[in-house]
């Protein structure tokens, strides 16, 4: 879509526009934003207000607590058409364990670490989910696929890497344009659970097209497998169990496809990947280091 | 409990008290679009004011230093791409600065003894105030929801704590989003370190 930049339409003079600008402007910096509001208001000045208003956002990034509300209606919705969440307590404790400890290695300062947070979607389909502001959801289908802890690390590495990338929540704000900052602007102002839910509501649905049908840019993809390799020899994993995974993603692509659709419309060909990865591990030269498959085949007793 | 402000860029600048400006009367020599123009001028003036509230750091060899930001790298050589992390410093954490270079500051890290390069944007020449850890954050921002208690995130944008019934006209599972975040909630920094430490981890 086109990102329109809102040009003034009337032919107020400049002075006014000015007015206009300086009540937005105050509107984010101060208190008391209603009485700046009304004056404008007042001096007819609506229109222009709103316009100034859309362009002005258009600056406002997108905030990290933005992307958490994001995140959770995104959750919501996917969770609710996969089947719900696999309910086995340990095994998502676990899960969070191995993922907090890969997210030890993202580099952004907004999200902390300890602001991921790692569910198991009760589905045979092999894919998982980086959802804005941490969320990130795998199929049980996809811990039947991993054999042992390195693995599963590599591809919630993958995951977190988007998430620290803000891939999908700058996906979102491209795609929704004039009409997302305009969202934005509304829930910066107003603190009302509808405005912000149809702020919510309207991005998620343009996330999960992203997720469901477009899939990100392969830029995006390559760079979440690169980072993954990196996270996971960083926190002492043997990185090349990472392409190990995916070369067994590679035979089932004939043997079961059915489980691989959303994935394989989504993603780069996994031999494509594979290579991604291939590079990646010459370039970080990390040998060695802990698969543990014991402690990850104890915890994932999967029916 | 003690209300924390959630570590965001914004939430300074919302935190700014002050009235509205009042109009210079009809006839009064000032022309009328100087409020204007000068409101324009406050906002910018507002802006510039914060970004400048950060203060520069003009650690001397031997000087200590703190970590400003909830955390930051220490890296081998002054540069984030080409050089490993050493090691990962948190808030508050003390640094003796051994030297510096254009935005680097190589530092000896005061609890571990480490020594490697970190970006000037990461610390403070005066140590910040003490606040919670980020795993108390989130404990916080989960646990909130007692009626008028605003939690630190939602003060910080307007933004809400979760509560599934905030979602009301939205579609999914919003409960087991919260069962989630519950779940991320009990986990704590030591239990990690613990299974990083079994699993002969790093």
């Amino acid at each position: 879509m086109k990102f329109q930049i809102p040009i003034p339409n009337s032919q107020l003079p400049i002075k006014e526009r000015i007015i206009a600008l300086a009540v937005f402007l105050g509107c984010l910096i101060l208190p008391g934003c209603g009485a700046l509001e009304k004056l404008a208001k007042a001096k007819g000045l609506d229109k222009e207000l709103k316009v100034v208003q859309s362009a002005a956002s258009a600056f406002l990034p997108m905030g990290v607590d933005e992307e958490i509300e994001i995140g959770r209606a995104m959750s919501a919705r996917i969770i609710q058409s996969s089947g719900g969440l696999y309910q086995d307590e340990p095994l998502t404790i676990y899960v969070n364990l191995v993922g907090r400890t890969v997210a030890r290695q993202a580099k952004r300062t907004d999200l902390p670490d300890s602001f991921y947070q790692f569910g198991i979607l009760n589905s045979d389909e092999i894919n998982a989910f980086a959802l804005p502001g941490g969320y990130i959801l795998i199929t049980k289908g996809t811990l039947k696929l991993v054999e042992n802890e390195a693995e599963l690390a590599g591809v919630l590495g993958h995951e977190i890497a988007h998430v620290d990338e803000a891939h999908l929540a700058k996906a979102i704000k491209t795609a929704h344009g004039a009409q997302f900052v305009n969202d934005l602007t509304a829930v910066y102002q107003k603190n009302d659970n509808a405005g912000i839910n149809r702020f919510l509501a309207s991005s998620s649905e343009t996330g999960l097209t992203t997720l469901y049908q477009r899939g990100l840019s392969r830029e995006n993809e390559a760079d979440a497998d690169t980072h993954a390799v990196k996270y996971i020899a960083a926190v002492g994993y043997d990185p090349a169990a990472y392409l190990r995974f995916l070369t067994r993603l590679q035979s089932l692509e004939t043997q079961q496809a059915g489980l691989l659709k959303t994935l394989q419309a989504t993603h780069p060909p996994v031999t494509e990947r594979m290579q991604v990865v291939q590079n990646a591990l010459a370039k970080s030269g990390a040998a060695g280091g802990k698969e543990l498959a014991e402690r990850y085949q104890k915890i994932s007793q999967l029916q | 409990m003690k209300r924390k402000t959630f570590p965001s860029a914004g939430s300074g600048v919302r935190g700014s008290a002050g009235s509205p400006p009042s109009l210079p009367r009809g006839g009064s020599r000032i022309p009328k679009w100087s409020w204007s123009l000068g409101m324009v001028v406050l906002g910018f003036g507002i802006l510039v004011g914060v970004l400048s509230l950060q203060d520069p750091v003009e650690g001397q060899a031997g000087e200590t230093i703190y970590v400003k930001e909830d955390k930051a790298a220490v890296r081998e050589g002054p540069d984030e791409v080409t050089y490993k992390k050493v090691e990962s410093v948190r808030y508050g954490d003390a640094l003796e600065v051994l030297e510096t270079k254009d935005d680097w500051y190589k530092v000896k890290v005061v609890k571990s003894g480490k020594e490697g390069w970190i970006y000037k944007g990461k610390i403070s020449a005066t140590k910040p105030k003490p606040k919670e850890s980020a795993s108390q954050t989130v404990g916080h921002l989960l646990r909130g929801g007692s009626g008028s208690a605003t939690t630190a995130t939602a003060a910080a944008s307007g933004l809400r704590d979760f509560n599934a019934q905030n979602y009301q006209g939205l579609t999914g599972d919003f409960p087991a989003v919260g069962y989630l975040e519950q779940i991320r909630a009990r986990i704590t920094d030591q239990e990690i370190e613990n299974f990083l430490k079994e699993g002969g981890l790093k």
